[in-house]
């Protein structure tokens, strides 16, 4: 009977751990597909001038069930940076990897949607830029957390995890 | 919005606002011809015949969200026709815009904020031109190079555009003709990706979103046309291209705005066309209401 409850107090430590280490990595797969997403869409707008529901479909977005939100919601009626802010939090609830970050990545999404009303492709370019920009920053910091957390969470887990089996045989 | 026969009109409610298409439909499309916002003022529709003011005041939040509305969220991808003042709709409606515009190296870089918007409805009138038909076609069944002028909102590009259809399809007496439409506003074809959502004809070809004049040279070289129709003339290199087109042995039929033939005389583009064998005749538009008149006069003659 110990021995079972400490397998289970074993197997919980380490998902713990990996739990962390994974949410950091899913994190960085969030933001790394939104600053590629969010060039391309820059690369179409610039390539051909479409409405962006039109041109949201001709490219294979990595964070496909965030721009499958967005679109759908370009058919309403509020402006524009608004159904962004609402797709975002969609995305959230919907735990699309968006749940995973922080209010200051989830600012630099929310200010790039801010700047979608711009008039001319040449705002829109520059509002992109600097989006990619500060998501790059952010990822290059993540990557550096998660380089250093990563592992420390994977391994606290499963230390975690023998001493409390330890203690309960 | 599927009872509205009008294709032009419900494209043209399917991007408004649902607080004004509510409002629009609620008063009436019956011979509705515009709808005019102007921010702090309540929105004005024009019919043929009167006129109506709604209990729906626009304010700059609203005039915001119905430029983002027509544009689809993307002003970006309008960016040139907001530079030059207006926005053609899919199914030809016109949207005039004007606000404060911002300049840069002494030009319009942008439209910085819309105050005024003059939505105007397309119409589709198909048989309109039957009447004008004796006027555009000589004894032999073939096109008369003509020029059609009228202030603006009488109509021309109606007439213009049954017209070409008539002339392309061919009846009775004449044969169909090739038709090249050099439609820079997109305003005659309504063409949405390049295919007309207007009937303008079997044998007609559209070249829409280029400036005119290099439409018509464009379509003058590689569409073999028998007969350019276009819209608006209203520059030297409008005329220019007109007059290239006529001396290649392409019947044009084209619209100007003026009154009168003599107001059209003083616009310096527009007098050497009436002269110099371009045109063979004009055709005056002029509408009171219902009442439509149209006069004709041989170029450099009085009055038929």
């Amino acid at each position: 009977m110990s021995a079972l409850l400490a397998a289970v107090l074993f197997c919980a430590c380490v998902f713990l751990g990996n739990g962390k280490a994974r949410s950091l990595r899913v994190r960085r797969q969030t933001l790394t597909a939104m600053e590629d997403d969010i060039r391309r869409l820059a690369e179409r707008m610039e390539l051909r001038p479409a409405p962006i529901a039109v041109l949201i479909m001709q490219f294979a977005p990595r964070t496909e069930a965030f721009w499958e939100i967005f679109g759908e919601k370009l058919g309403g009626e509020a402006p524009i940076t608004e159904l962004w802010k609402e797709a975002m939090e969609e995305a959230e609830k919907a735990h699309n990897g968006f749940e995973t970050l922080s209010p200051e990545e989830t600012a630099v999404l929310v200010d790039f949607g801010l700047g979608l009303d711009g008039i001319g492709l040449a705002a829109q370019s520059a509002n992109a830029q600097n989006a990619c920009k500060r998501l790059n920053q952010r990822v290059a910091a993540l990557e550096a957390e998660l380089s250093k957390k990563g592992k420390l969470f994977e391994s606290l887990g499963v230390l975690a995890g023998l001493s409390l089996a330890l203690l309960v045989i | 919005m599927d009872r509205i026969g009008n294709k032009p009109l419900s494209e043209l409610l399917r991007v408004l606002p649902a607080c004004l298409r509510d409002a629009v439909l609620y008063a009436g499309t019956d011979e509705l011809e515009e709808i005019r916002v102007r921010t702090g003022r309540p929105v004005q529709l024009l019919y043929a015949q009167k006129e109506r003011m709604l209990a729906l005041t626009a304010d700059e939040r609203f005039c915001a969200l119905l430029l983002e509305s027509l544009c689809e969220h993307s002003a970006f991808a309008r960016e040139a026709e907001l530079r030059e003042g207006f926005l053609t709709l899919r199914g030809g409606c016109r949207v005039g815009i004007s606000g404060r515009a911002e300049m840069r190296d002494g030009r319009i870089a942008h439209m910085a904020q819309v105050t005024s918007f003059s939505l105007r409805i397309a119409r589709e009138h198909k048989g309109c031109a039957r009447g004008a038909l004796p006027m555009l076609l000589n004894a032999n069944g073939s096109p008369v190079p003509t020029l059609l002028l009228s202030p603006p909102g009488a109509g021309k590009t109606t007439l213009l555009r049954d017209a070409a259809r008539l002339l392309s399809d061919g009846g009775t007496g004449w044969r169909g003709y090739k038709v090249a439409l050099a439609d820079e506003r997109g305003e005659l074809a309504g063409a949405s990706g390049g295919t007309p959502l207007l009937d303008v004809g079997l044998r007609t070809d559209v070249m829409d979103g280029c400036p005119k004049a290099e439409a018509m040279e464009r379509m003058l070289r590689s569409m073999s046309p028998e007969i350019i129709v276009t819209d608006e003339l209203g520059s030297a290199a409008d005329a220019e291209a007109v007059c290239r087109a006529a001396a290649g042995g392409v019947c044009v039929l084209a619209s100007a705005h003026a009154g009168s033939i003599a107001d059209a005389a003083r616009k310096p583009y527009l007098a050497p066309l009436l002269n110099n064998g371009s045109f063979h005749q004009v055709l005056v538009l002029e509408r009171n209401g219902r009442d439509v008149k149209l006069r004709t006069y041989a170029c450099g003659e009085a009055a038929i």
